[in-house]
């Protein structure tokens, strides 16, 4: 198969730093090529997307991330506040993004002079400057992202081990930081915006990071410059993935619409591109959460049924009485300290019939 | 339609005698297209019948080395992560794919299936991780075919 491009083509941004490939799951080692630069001023004006040059080319099946250059500002200061912000955690469908933006302390407010103050106010327009801003302050803004692809979004959280939303998120937060404090960032303040409780998640961060400072609060973003920065990051790096997407499934890139709405189920055009984009049997492709019970229900309902072993023993425990397992109740008759009758596996029919072929 | 692994020299010979008062009547179907891919799904489809297998169903080998030779793929389906491992016939065995032409009313009535392809080798896929003989009853089954062809090995 051709390595497949992205359709969009103006480029904005120019340094590109680092590109890691990082799967959340064993399962996903291959990793996606690194972003070639690819700059051609002759189709840049023309398309109506803007490509990043954060973001590698091809399809987003496997989860990655980006760090900017660490800002010689950063590197030379003691003392570095950080934010963290996170982009397309409830859609049905796209990667959810997580996204860090640190300066040096003394420099906190410079961001709120340059445009970063409530991003949920701001067009997408808007937004997609305020990155460019960014890019145009490298001597002391600093940034990083980690894309989690939809695909491995739906094997976490699909798979035996089951690896809940927010326990993905919190993982995420942590690589994110660990890995600027690697680059030799002198973090000592950090901001989080948090959509489960603050006070719990506090407590495993400051666990983590013992010499850092936490704030962790709701709504973050529209209260903190540097996570009003972060947030930019991640909303547009989603957007733009999404407003790019490459299918990874074959022959689909020229079928399938990119229509997908805002992927929340109370889109209507969310619920339209996913009516009309059903598979009976493969359900649908790698830009949805299966995960998702949106997704499920419609599969439930149109899609042709697909049982798995472990999910049918969740159903039956769940769905048990947990006093059954102390004592006599109604239902089970059966003596206490007898094991249960055990039903013998009916032999599949095909065996007798192969006593046959062996016997021709 | 069932597919199992059948001693090669007794297939052709069921192939030429055609016998229908046998309990199985075999017959090779020509126009059955050559089998390119077999996948064995760690889940139960109720579906029977064509999909759109070339677009969806994406098999890439693993990048990571295990340390035995062994080349492992993964793919996906239905969100779910798969983990799968090539298959391929002992000596002197090769992959038949039999369909049944009119299922039989009673469990216990004779069967009738037609052969109507061959296959050398099928792929069994585990969920999230790699199929083994202790969890995936393809693979504990060729490893039984080994242990049925040392119990009725000629003792010399």
């Amino acid at each position: 198969m051709p390595p497949k491009t992205r359709r969009s083509l103006k480029r904005t941004s120019s340094s590109i730093s680092t590109v890691s490939t990082t799967s959340m799951t064993s399962l996903s080692p291959s990793p996606s090529p690194p972003p070639t630069p690819v700059s051609d001023p002759t189709t840049s004006t023309s398309e109506a997307f803007v490509k990043l040059d954060h973001i590698p080319d091809g399809p987003c099946t496997t989860s990655w991330s980006y760090y900017s250059t660490v800002p010689k500002e950063c590197a030379e200061t003691e003392a570095v506040c950080l934010g963290v912000d996170e982009a397309g955690r409830g859609p049905v469908l796209g990667p959810m993004v997580y996204a860090v933006s640190y300066v040096p302390v003394t420099r906190k407010d410079d961001l709120a002079q340059v445009g970063f103050a409530d991003s949920k106010q701001l067009k997408e327009e808007q937004r997609d400057q305020l990155f460019q801003t960014l890019s145009k302050h490298p001597d002391w803004i600093g940034w990083a992202v980690h894309v989690c692809s939809p695909q491995d979004i739906s094997e976490c959280m699909l798979r035996r081990a089951k690896h809940n939303l927010n326990e993905l998120a919190h993982d995420t937060t942590i690589d994110l930081i660990a890995r600027v404090l690697k680059n030799g960032v002198q973090v000592t303040e950090v901001f989080v915006d948090t959509v489960g409780p603050p006070d719990s998640y506090k407590k495993k961060l400051e666990a983590h990071f013992p010499r850092i400072d936490f704030t962790v609060t709701k709504k973050a973003d529209s209260l903190f410059p540097c996570v009003s920065a972060a947030s930019i990051c991640a909303k547009v790096t989603r957007d733009a993935i999404l407003r790019g997407w490459v299918f990874a499934e074959t022959g689909l890139d020229d079928v399938f619409s990119r229509e997908f709405g805002s992927g929340y189920p109370s889109d209507p055009n969310t619920i339209k591109w996913l009516n009309e984009h059903i598979d009976r049997v493969f359900g649908y492709p790698r830009v949805i959460r299966f995960s998702w019970s949106t997704c499920a229900k419609l599969l439930e309902d149109k899609g042709v049924c697909v049982r798995w072993p472990g999910d049918d023993e969740d159903r039956q425990t769940k769905s048990a009485d947990i006093r059954g397992l102390f004592g006599r109740s109604d239902s089970t008759q059966s003596e206490e300290g007898s094991e249960p009758p055990r039903k013998k596996p009916e032999r599949d029919p095909i065996f007798r019939s192969l006593r046959h072929v062996m016997t021709i | 339609m069932s597919s199992v692994w059948c001693p090669t020299a007794r297939l052709a010979k069921q192939q030429q005698t055609k016998n229908m008062d046998e309990a199985i009547a075999l017959a090779a179907d020509a126009s059955e297209a050559p089998i390119r891919a077999l996948h064995l799904l760690p889940c139960q489809i109720d579906y029977d019948g064509e999909a759109a297998i070339d677009s969806f169903f994406i098999v890439k080998p693993e990048t990571k080395v295990a340390q035995t030779n062994q080349v492992t793929y993964q793919s996906t389906f239905r969100g779910r992560g798969l983990r799968g491992v090539e298959v391929k016939p002992p000596s002197r065995y090769e992959g038949a794919i039999y369909r049944e032409s009119r299922p039989p009313p009673d469990i216990m009535e004779e069967r009738y299936l037609a052969l109507s392809g061959s296959f050398s080798s099928i792929t069994t896929w585990g969920h999230s991780e790699l199929p083994t003989p202790f969890s995936n009853n393809l693979l504990k089954a060729m490893t039984w075919l080994d242990v049925t062809e040392d119990l009725h090995a000629h003792v010399e």
